[in-house]
């Protein structure tokens, strides 16, 4: 394989957990705005094991998938109680506290970043896709896939049904999260720099574009998503000059046309009752 | 007579200052239908939310088989078997018939990561089997794939119902089971809900359709401006005096 | 000092206070956040920036300029990102305002460099010197600015008729429209007064730290988030409430502690409201859902 070759096959796989992990918390409906918080907690972590402790790559993954399933925990059980747009405003000042965090710790190289992490390889990234994958293929076949769908499909029926929400979410949210860390990890040490400017809402928002681009009822609509997106800039030059201006208007257009995504049904499905404005719904009285 | 299996007592409600229930009491006696009655706004609907959890009281308690479950939330009291179903039906729209009744099993099933083993337990298919039998019964199972939202009115509250009731309730509260019903859909219902009290169910219904309730409770309780007015046996008490004043409101 | 501190801690809490109350705004009307806001006063902030030092108008002028451009380029991202997006995929317009405001900041880069740019001074003549502490022209300027309009909008709010509408859509649009409020202008209103209230919340910053930066508007989306938080969402009287402790917060920090600190010390609090009182200090129980 030519390194061009596996300088993309890497990036995208990369690319393609990113998206895999982010649709884990979305399958359950809740949409993230600072998944870069845990790819940056998994990069770091990683990569302080690997440069400071000489840990093996591998080992340092799962550590970072520990600590960013952790920080995930914490954060989807602080915002998962709440409304959607609480749960998009606690997300995303979250990932502006860990850029914040990482940029001023010393320990880390502050705004400048960590140097020198090595070790990705080809194999060691297929074989995460393909764990991802295989866990993704099982959940969707499980009660707990199911409980997910539910839970994005309708909070009330859920409830009803018996299902723990809150604890069903942030399950998910962690899980989400310490895929998003792996893939930091990996990511950091394909990159081989890394400082705090890798994780903004650039990269926040090239995460969620993966997964909506591809639709999210399926994920492998995502990992389709990841794959296209993270080719595209490749292939075309002009597309790094011009990259926040296309992926934006791409996500304006997106969003009209088909909020669901290109792979996936229109409207979801639901029940069409008319539209009560989140949070101020009552049962009837009597 | 015996300890109820559900019972309700002095619970009070207000919402911003408006009394819904004012020291409502409801004995419901282990595998006997309990109709609530009364006139709009009596507080049925308010005394079914108290009761499943989605509305906390003011004051009261409320106890199945001597627990003490007033301050549990709706999702604790499913697995103690407090199941309800909606006056405006909710149904999982976008996933299918059968998920829907896979889901009802929520509490019984083992629903953690345990669940993603490839190969499925034995408890796990059995209960599988039950809910391809469920749709049997309510005769879901030609739409089994299909989605929930798709189906036409009658047979969504019929989906809900065997959702609930494939949770394995103890006590189940129907919320207007008749309402938006066809003429041959609430004459289905009279003897379904027997049949289940038959099988030992309790049976909580709030209905306004008369006949259902004459036809299918063993009690009723009449609730007028969220008090209690009168309860007993259905007959005498839906032709007593004060009943008739308070529905025609003369 | 710590006189002027304090003011100087107000001062910046009352141009916070104006996105904040661009956010809220919308809330109210939509339920939707506009996270492109920030953009929006920072597009003004570097174009009103531009007239300022590229034409002889007078800076009222070009403040007028600078709240037109923010009202425009909200109603821009309205058009884009929530009119015409469907309301089943309660997420698509957030994303898509990221979207509108990721290109925002491309934009202005590529027409206008990504360095900083200053901010002329203006009636930089005048001083007030009041024992404790001295004001300068531009401070005048922007005290002055930031509490005409936000008594402004909230004389708006309470006393108009399009005030009234705007009020009746955010406590419930279904009802306002079946009584016969125009709801689509009243939203449509209420992202031309955010983008204006944007606009001159994004000139009046750069004028009291005398420069913009592109990059800025992300940040002024940050704060202002971390307000509405704090205060609770939808609740204007505490949006204006937090923007003034956050200010103050900010200024004390970096006065007293130290410059790095400042950020974290906010978020710190902002945590723990979230902790404690998940509905913001003042918000409705709206946002907390009755499970826990």
């Amino acid at each position: 394989m030519s390194s061009f070759t596996e300088a993309v096959v890497l990036q995208v796989g990369i690319s393609v957990l990113l998206a895999l992990g982010y649709w884990i918390a979305v399958s359950t409906g809740k949409y993230s705005f600072g998944h870069t918080a845990f790819m940056a907690i998994g990069a770091y972590t990683a990569s302080i094991l690997t440069l400071n402790f000489s840990w093996p790559l591998p080992l340092a993954m799962l550590a970072s998938g520990a600590a960013a399933a952790v920080a995930g925990a914490l954060i989807g059980w602080m915002a998962l109680r709440l409304s959607m747009l609480y749960l998009a405003i606690i997300t995303f000042i979250f990932s502006q506290l860990v850029n914040l965090l990482i940029s001023q710790w010393e320990y880390v190289g502050g705004a400048s970043g960590m140097i020198g992490m090595t070790g990705t390889t080809v194999p060691l990234v297929l074989g995460c896709v393909l764990i991802v994958v295989a866990y993704l293929v099982l959940l969707s076949r499980s009660r707990l896939g199911l409980a997910y769908k539910a839970i994005r499909e309708d909070e009330r029926a859920a409830t009803a049904s018996g299902l723990r929400i809150t604890r069903i979410a942030v399950g998910a949210f962690a899980t989400s999260a310490a895929v998003t860390g792996v893939a930091g990890a990996l990511s950091a040490h394909q990159l081989m720099v890394i400082n705090p400017e890798l994780f903004g809402p650039r990269q926040a928002l090239l995460i969620i574009l993966y997964c909506v681009l591809g639709g999210v009822e399926y994920f492998w609509g995502a990992a389709l998503g990841a794959v296209a997106l993270s080719l595209l800039p490749i292939y075309f030059d002009w597309l790094n000059e011009w990259y926040e201006i296309v992926y934006g208007l791409l996500f304006v257009a997106l969003m009209i046309v088909r909020p669901q995504g290109l792979i996936g049904r229109r409207g979801g499905g639901r029940i069409r009752l008319p539209r009560i404005p989140a949070g101020r719904e009552r049962e009837s009285v009597g | 007579m015996a300890e109820p299996l559900l019972r309700v007592s002095a619970v009070t409600k207000h919402f911003q200052g408006v009394e819904a229930l004012g020291e409502v009491d409801l004995d419901v006696a282990e595998g006997t239908v309990h109709g609530v009655v009364g006139p709009n706004g009596a507080g049925k609907t308010t005394l079914l939310n108290v009761v499943s959890g989605y509305v906390p009281p003011d004051a009261g308690r409320v106890e199945l088989a001597g627990r003490d479950v007033t301050r549990l939330t709706p999702q604790r009291r499913v697995p103690l078997g407090i199941v309800r179903t909606f006056q405006n039906i909710r149904l999982f729209g976008g996933l299918t018939v059968l998920e829907n009744v896979l889901l009802g099993q929520h509490g019984r099933a083992s629903t953690g990561t345990r669940s993603l083993w490839p190969l499925r337990s034995g408890a796990d298919r059995r209960l599988r089997a039950e809910a391809e039998q469920a749709l049997d019964v309510f005769e879901l199972a030609p739409y089994r794939g299909r989605r929930a939202a798709e189906l036409p009115y009658g047979l969504q509250k019929q989906l809900e119902m065997a959702r609930a009731l494939a949770a394995r309730p103890k006590v189940l509260l129907l919320d207007e089971p008749a309402a938006g019903m066809t003429a041959e859909g609430r004459r289905a219902l009279v003897p379904r809900i027997r049949e289940l009290r038959d099988e030992g169910l309790t049976v909580v219904v709030v209905e306004h359709d008369m006949d259902v309730i004459s036809n299918i409770c063993d009690h009723v309780t009449v609730l007028n401006f969220g008090r209690r007015l009168t309860g007993g046996p259905p007959g005498p008490v839906l032709a007593s005096n004060e009943v008739r004043t308070a529905y025609l409101g003369t | 000092m710590l006189a002027q501190q304090l003011f100087n801690g107000l001062l910046l809490g009352a141009t916070f206070c104006l996105v904040a109350l661009g956010f809220n705004l919308v809330v109210g009307a939509m339920d939707r956040l506009n996270f492109a806001l920030g953009e929006t006063a920072m597009v003004s902030a570097v174009l009103g920036a531009l007239i300022m030092t590229e034409t002889p108008v007078p800076f009222p002028v070009a403040f007028a300029a600078a709240t037109a451009i923010g009202g425009g380029v909200a109603v821009a991202v309205y058009y884009l990102s929530f009119r015409f997006v469907s309301a089943d995929f309660p997420t698509a317009s957030i994303l898509s305002s990221l979207g509108c405001g990721l290109v925002l900041t491309a934009v202005v880069t590529k027409a206008f460099g990504s360095h900083q740019r200053s901010v002329p001074d203006v009636l930089s003549g005048v001083r007030l010197d009041l024992g404790v502490l001295t004001v300068s022209g531009a401070q005048l300027v922007i005290l002055l600015l930031a509490t005409l309009l936000t008594a402004g909008l909230y004389l708006f709010l309470e006393r108009t008729p399009w005030g009234t509408a705007i009020r009746a859509v955010s406590d419930d649009a279904t009802m306002a429209g079946l009584l016969g409020v125009p709801v689509q202008r009243v939203i449509l209103l209420t992202f031309a007064l955010s983008g204006v209230l944007a606009g001159a919340a994004g000139l009046l910053t750069g004028l009291a730290y005398h420069s913009i930066s592109p990059f800025d508007g992300f940040t002024t989306t940050l704060t202002a988030l971390m307000i509405i938080v704090l205060g609770g969402l939808g609740s204007v009287t505490g949006g204006v409430v937090a923007a003034l402790v956050i200010g103050l917060i900010q200024t004390l920090t970096v006065a007293y502690l130290s410059a790095t600190l400042r950020d974290l010390i906010v978020f710190i609090l902002v945590g723990i409201v979230l902790l404690v009182r998940p509905q913001g200090l003042f918000g409705r129980n709206a946002g907390v859902l009755e499970r826990v």
